[in-house]
């Protein structure tokens, strides 16, 4: 069977590797753009966060273009967004197309990823086949992180953007056919080789920003592009840790020490994202980084509920921190403006040896 | 020999300013006018209401700063396009080098600068929310069918406190037409608002920034005298509302233009400014599925600049030195 889904950046690829395990096929979403904005943003409730309106767009594009089954992840970690509550939302949202259909996959453990499975894509799957298919799933997460990450920093650090990008959509295509992790391990390797080949400026950057949050708003990944393409143009090093697969991939053991190295700035029951992401703010601060650029898509309960806390880590180590919101009601001129004058605080404060 | 001087324009969501910047740095003249939505024309007015400066001068450099600096920038062939941040604080600089925090408040949007020793060490924006800004007194105006310029000495006259949520200016409004329901006075009212938006800067833009005096107060806000208490009061502390404090964006512009040593401007003649039929059109991007936004400026029916885009297909599409203005001169 084919089912649709929506592209949490290029994650898509890694449910559909999950998918293929199972015997079925899965759509590619549409690409986000502002048509994919505009319908979402008509088709959802006000206060429902930008990401969330991306996703119903992709929904509605693909279900006017004829798919009907949905595939949908459920939480895998501890993630305390509240999308999570408003997936029966979502779906309640499209009834109304004939034929419709929500298959979650996902649980809190293999036991409820199983369960999930035989309900939702056939009562014959196997155990061993639900571990194929997970093996498959998160070993593409974690590959497609990867390239993300890596192409992030190359971009900043090549001579040759055109070749970073013509590596990573080839990367991204070989992800998608590699049928299991022994596949995906190969190309891994070949990643490494042809990024290993690609010519790196000689030059030290003139600055090092890292850049927290961001990882719910995958799905609009050309927004985040966009500033992470103007800030390398001009020579500065973008380090971007944060990743949906933390959000797939954590669970409270992995989680529990950076808990603990937060806890002077972590309140009480913080989400996954809050968790991480105060992690590498503090990463950032004892590496010697110039700024913080915090990027979070509006209205996203975690990362708005990170704001204070970043302000805190910033405050403390004396460290410039910029908040973008990302979303329908943030135009791109006022994004791009503050990112400007961010950039040119950072380059005068080293010029002027403003240290921290 | 005609001595030189520069020129700086700071488009932003409402209003326009034009300045002329002599060699001494002193403001040879300024201009401050509604924007109304037809930016070229203000643009245009601007310039022409300067005019007279220019005559013995020769101009050396032109820079545009504000949320239209591209867009004039491409219209008026500007050497150099900055930033409305660290035009604001170049300029503040110039004429208080001891300054330590900079409050500006435009037409739809706010920013605190921190500064230490000279150097612009911090700064916030409002995020996605007017409510600390200009249009919050737009609004206001409005409601109470009086002139934006009259509300700063209508709170001067305030007598009695009254409280008015200040979080958005839709509750605000609501609140207002209670207050007005239960007969408060005006003049109380308009100091309560005043006092709602300085709460709302301060909780929004300035939270968690020290600000240490001196502070200047910059931007067309400054001009009312309401807020300007509203502020001192609730820091503690007087600000200072600076010469030029409504024109200091195009100052620091022209400012950033001087300093670039420009040994002689691309600005177009002024006649051929004020002759233009330019303009701007949006369209979407067919080329791949990101159906980007880009913006095609055109002059005589010719497209002769565009702007957006993920790649570098429209900027790099046209030959004519608009798009070198737009992309490699411009200052960030």
């Amino acid at each position: 069977m084919k089912f649709f889904t929506f592209s949490w950046g290029s994650n898509y690829i890694a449910v559909r590797g999950l998918l293929r395990s199972l015997g079925h096929d899965l759509a590619t979403p549409p690409p986000i753009g502002p048509a994919i904005a505009k319908r979402g943003i008509a088709r959802a409730h006000p206060f429902l966060c930008f990401s969330g309106k991306l996703v119903l767009g992709q929904m509605e594009a693909q279900l006017e273009n004829g798919e009907r089954r949905l595939a949908f992840m459920s939480s895998l970690g501890p993630e305390a967004c509240r999308c999570a509550d408003t997936s029966d939302y979502v779906c309640a949202l499209f009834a109304d197309y004939d034929g419709f259909s929500a298959h979650r996959f996902g649980g809190g453990n293999l036991g409820g990823a199983l369960e999930n499975l035989r309900s939702h894509f056939g009562p014959h799957i196997r155990k061993f086949q639900c571990f194929r298919a997970y093996a498959t799933f998160t070993g593409k997460v974690d590959l497609l992180h990867k390239i993300d990450k890596r192409c992030t920093r190359l971009r900043c650090m090549s001579t040759a953007p055109k070749q970073v990008r013509e590596l990573e959509q080839a990367a991204l295509a070989r992800i998608d056919r590699a049928p299991g992790p022994l596949a995906l391990w190969r190309v891994s390797r070949w990643f490494d080789r042809a990024a290993a080949r690609l010519p790196l400026r000689s030059d030290p950057p003139s600055l090092k920003i890292g850049i927290v949050g961001g990882e719910h708003i995958l799905s609009e990944l050309p927004s985040i592009m966009v500033v992470i393409k103007q800030m390398a143009e001009r020579g500065i090093f973008v380090d971007w840790r944060s990743s949906f697969r933390m959000l797939v991939r954590s669970n409270e053991r992995t989680l529990a020490p950076l808990k603990e190295r937060c806890s002077d700035y972590l309140h009480k029951a913080p989400s996954t994202s809050e968790i991480f992401s105060c992690a590498h703010a503090l990463d950032f601060v004892s590496e010697g980084y110039d700024g913080l650029l915090h990027i979070y898509a509006f209205g996203c309960m975690p990362q708005t509920s990170l704001k204070p806390i970043l302000q805190r880590i910033a405050s403390d180590a004396q460290m410039p921190l910029l908040s973008l919101a990302i979303g329908d009601r943030f135009a791109e001129e006022g994004l791009e403006g503050r990112l400007e004058a961010f950039i040119d605080l950072l380059e005068t404060r080293k010029k002027k040896g403003v240290t921290r | 020999m005609k001595s030189p001087v520069w020129i700086g324009i700071d488009v932003g969501s409402i209003t326009c300013k034009v300045l002329v910047l002599d060699e001494n740095e002193t403001v040879l003249s300024s201009t401050y006018r509604r924007t109304s939505g037809r930016v070229v024309q203000a643009v245009k007015d601007g310039l022409a209401s300067v005019r007279d400066t220019l005559d013995d001068h020769q101009i050396l450099g032109c820079g545009t700063t504000g949320s239209a600096r591209k867009f004039v920038g491409a219209l008026i062939h500007s050497d150099v396009v900055t930033n409305e941040i660290t035009a604001h604080a170049r300029a503040a600089l110039a004429l208080h080098p001891d300054v330590r925090t900079l409050l500006e408040i435009g037409g739809e949007d706010s920013k605190i600068v921190v500064l230490r020793d000279g150097v612009p060490t911090d700064f916030a924006m409002n995020t996605v929310c007017a409510a600390g800004t200009g249009a919050f007194l737009d609004q206001l105006a409005g409601r109470l069918d009086i002139q934006v310029e009259d509300l700063g000495d209508l709170a001067m006259a305030s007598t009695e406190e009254v409280a008015i949520a200040g979080r958005c200016t839709v509750f605000a409004e609501s609140d207002i037409i209670f207050k007005q329901q239960t007969g408060h006075r005006i003049e109380d009212i308009i100091a309560g608002a005043c006092r709602a938006l300085v709460r709302n800067y301060l909780n929004d833009v300035g939270k968690g920034k020290p600000i240490a005096p001196p502070i200047l107060f910059l931007g067309g806000v400054a001009a009312n005298i309401g807020i300007r208490r509203a502020f001192a009061e609730a820091l503690g502390t007087p600000v200072v509302v600076p010469e030029h404090f409504n024109v200091m964006g195009a100052f620091g512009a022209a400012l950033t233009a001087k300093r670039e040593s420009y040994c002689g401007s691309r600005m177009r003649d002024i006649d051929e400014i004020q002759m233009s039929d330019f303009r701007a059109e949006m369209f979407v991007c067919p080329h791949c599925a990101n159906a980007c936004e880009i913006v095609r400026f055109v002059e005589s029916g010719q497209a002769v600049a565009h702007l957006g885009g993920r790649c570098d297909r429209w900027s790099a599409d046209v030959s004519s030195d608009h798009t070198a203005l737009i992309g490699a001169h411009q200052h960030i």
